[in-house]
């Protein structure tokens, strides 16, 4: 028999009562990991030597359209590296609740922007090119349609119509991408702007938005500014971000996400934090004649108060590490389904904090408990029942 | 018997109760050598219990010093307390307080934890404790699966099985009926004769107190003493 031995015996020494506190703990931490996981994921900075992407898109919002002329304009400014143009086309496939995250984009000029980011073979990037109705999918919104190469689909807008009235267009899938590492799972479609351009009736020459990289991270902010400026007078103005921002106020249409995933894990963890050190104290004091003859028999106040913190250490890690698991799980689960990009390179970070948080939790919880144990007096513990 | 373990030399012990100070005794004078095995009897209230706790240093006196073994007990502090109990004093309490979900060669190793000794070597100290109390078949059953005779043995293989020099007993008998308290008690004699526990009991039960070696009534603060042969 180990401390640690005798320390889990006395936290599932009522097992109904242990099954409980993990559960309410599982619970804060399943939010926890869901909600901290997405907004950490939201964050997500380009990894090391990896420029950071830019975005001009209309200042009224996202969903707004900008001139087809700004794109010339911002392509040829000074700073500006490598650019190319994405607008939104609202698809699905054959029946609406099948929506497919889309964008229609100059495939030239996506690929040699995205070169690396996308795993396109050169005689699939050939077959794209030279033909307008192409269309690059993802591996795995291939996989779950059942795709193949050369296959011709209707891909339907909730937003255009065409001439002859329909809002069908059919495409060719032209390139399927195989998973990278900075893209390991893609549930997209690009096609031809051209092509949706010429036979759309409305918003044409308009697009969403201007992606684009500049000569060096130092002229990020300068580059926006100047891009910003030169829309000031017009009558549709820009704001320039980053990419992580556009990500971010993709969501941000909710409210503020940090501090709507603050106030419930907030709220969450000083519920959870008030049950378990409630519940904690009751424990304890139910034990009083036995940690009074631990006492008498050698154990020092010091080593009652360590044992009674490992206790609720362990509680918390019993709860949490399930909890956190199933939450980051989650994440990921919805990560796949690619309607957010939800990349999950630093869900580590959130592991990490996870940890400090059930260490935090345990001692906070345990504290009182634990030395209300320290100082009692043995002799008035031995004459309790 | 030689030179006296436990010493008490003037002790005193008050309690403060709202404005009201409780004397339970005063100038208190005891020697008990080494092998000894000595009843403390005395009508309620008298401060059996506490002149226990006093000689197990789990209580403080008021005034006075406590010596074990030469060495002055009460000067330690709590921690140093704590050692010295763990290394030298073993303790059967009447309700014989075992952990409820520890079996009871868990609970005999209990005090084990407090050493260094390895894995094996507690198993091994654990097997001997419960064979001396002819219990090594109830090794792996929970304190509610045993007879309150049963308890109490694993009480007194948990007091013994660090090997302490002094047994403080605390009406070890006082919730078992009159045959299982006589194996108990003989027991204790056994512990004393064989084993050179140095025992002292305190009880109510003056059949009891007939397995010691000698008596000592507490009755006012003061000492009377009647000798048994055994």
């Amino acid at each position: 028999m180990s401390e640690l031995f005798l320390v889990y015996k006395n936290l599932f020494r009522k097992k109904l009562r242990a099954f409980l506190l993990s559960l309410a703990i599982f619970v804060a931490f399943l939010i926890f990991g869901t909600l901290v996981g997405f907004n950490q994921a939201l964050d997500l900075k380009p990894r090391d030597g990896e420029a950071e992407r830019m975005v001009t898109m209309n200042k009224v919002n996202f969903t707004q359209f900008i001139p087809y002329s700004y794109y010339n304009r911002i392509k040829a400014m000074d700073g500006v590296k490598q650019a190319f143009h994405q607008t939104w086309f609202g698809s699905y496939y054959r029946e609406p609740k099948n929506f497919v995250l889309g964008f229609a984009v100059n495939p030239e000029e996506f690929i040699a922007a995205s070169s690396g980011r996308y795993g396109i073979t050169e005689e699939q990037a050939t077959a794209w090119l030279a033909d307008r109705t192409g269309v690059m999918v993802g591996q795995d919104l291939a996989d779950e349609f059942g795709w193949k190469l050369g296959d011709v689909v209707p891909i339907s807008s909730n937003i255009y119509t065409r001439s002859d009235g329909s809002q069908s267009w059919p495409m060719k899938i032209a390139l399927i991408t195989a998973p990278t590492k900075a893209v390991p799972t893609m549930k997209a479609l690009f096609i031809n702007y051209e092509y949706l351009n010429e036979s759309r009736t409305s918003l044409k020459d308009q697009i969403s938005q201007v992606i684009f990289t500049t000569n060096s991270p130092d002229l990020d902010d300068l580059v926006a500014k100047k891009i910003d400026d030169s829309f000031a007078n017009s009558s549709v103005q820009t704001r320039t971000t980053t990419a992580t921002a556009f990500n971010k106020s993709f969501i941000a249409q909710l409210g503020n996400v940090t501090l709507i995933i603050t106030a419930v894990v907030g709220a969450a963890f000083v519920s959870i934090l008030l049950v378990i050190g409630n519940t904690m104290i009751m424990a304890i004091r139910e034990r009083t004649r036995e940690i009074a003859v631990m006492k008498t028999i050698g154990f020092s106040a010091q080593r009652i108060f360590r044992m009674i913190l490992m206790e609720t250490v362990m509680l918390s890690f019993v709860g949490g590490i399930l909890g956190m698991g199933i939450g980051i799980y989650l994440l990921m689960f919805v990560s796949r389904l690619g309607f957010i990009p939800l990349p999950m390179d630093n869900i580590w970070i959130v592991a990490l904090q996870g940890v400090g948080l059930m260490v935090a939790l345990g001692l906070i919880t345990g504290f009182i408990p634990a030395y209300n144990a320290m100082r009692l007096n043995i002799v008035t513990g031995l004459g309790r029942d | 018997m030689n030179e006296p373990l436990i010493k008490l030399h003037d002790v005193s012990k008050r309690f403060v109760k709202g404005k009201e100070t409780i004397t339970i005794f005063e100038h208190l004078n005891l020697e008990i050598p080494r092998g000894d095995f000595v009843a403390i009897m005395g009508p309620s209230g008298s401060g059996k219990t506490t002149l226990l706790n006093l000689i197990g240093g789990i209580d403080r006196a008021t005034s006075g010093e406590i010596t074990f073994d030469g060495n002055r007990v009460d000067k330690l502090t709590e921690g140093q307390l704590a050692n010295w109990r763990s290394s030298n004093v073993g303790f059967i309490f009447q309700f014989y307080n075992l952990m409820p979900m520890l079996n009871a060669a868990k609970n005999v190793e209990l005090p084990l934890l407090l050493t260094n000794l390895s894995a094996t070597e507690r198993k091994r100290r654990v097997e001997t404790a419960l064979s001396v109390v002819q219990l090594p078949d109830r090794a792996r059953h929970s304190p509610s699966e045993l007879s309150g005779g049963q308890q109490q043995r694993v009480a007194i293989a948990r007091a013994i099985v660090s090997d302490p020099l002094m047994l403080l007993c605390d009406e070890p008998t006082g919730d078992l009926d009159r045959n299982t308290a006589d194996e108990i008690l003989k027991m204790f004699q056994l512990l004393n004769r064989e084993l050179e526990k140095t025992i002292v009991m305190v009880t109510h039960d003056p059949e009891a107190a007939k397995y010691a070696r000698r008596t000592l009534h507490l009755d006012k603060g003061h000492f009377t003493e009647k000798v048994t042969t055994i």
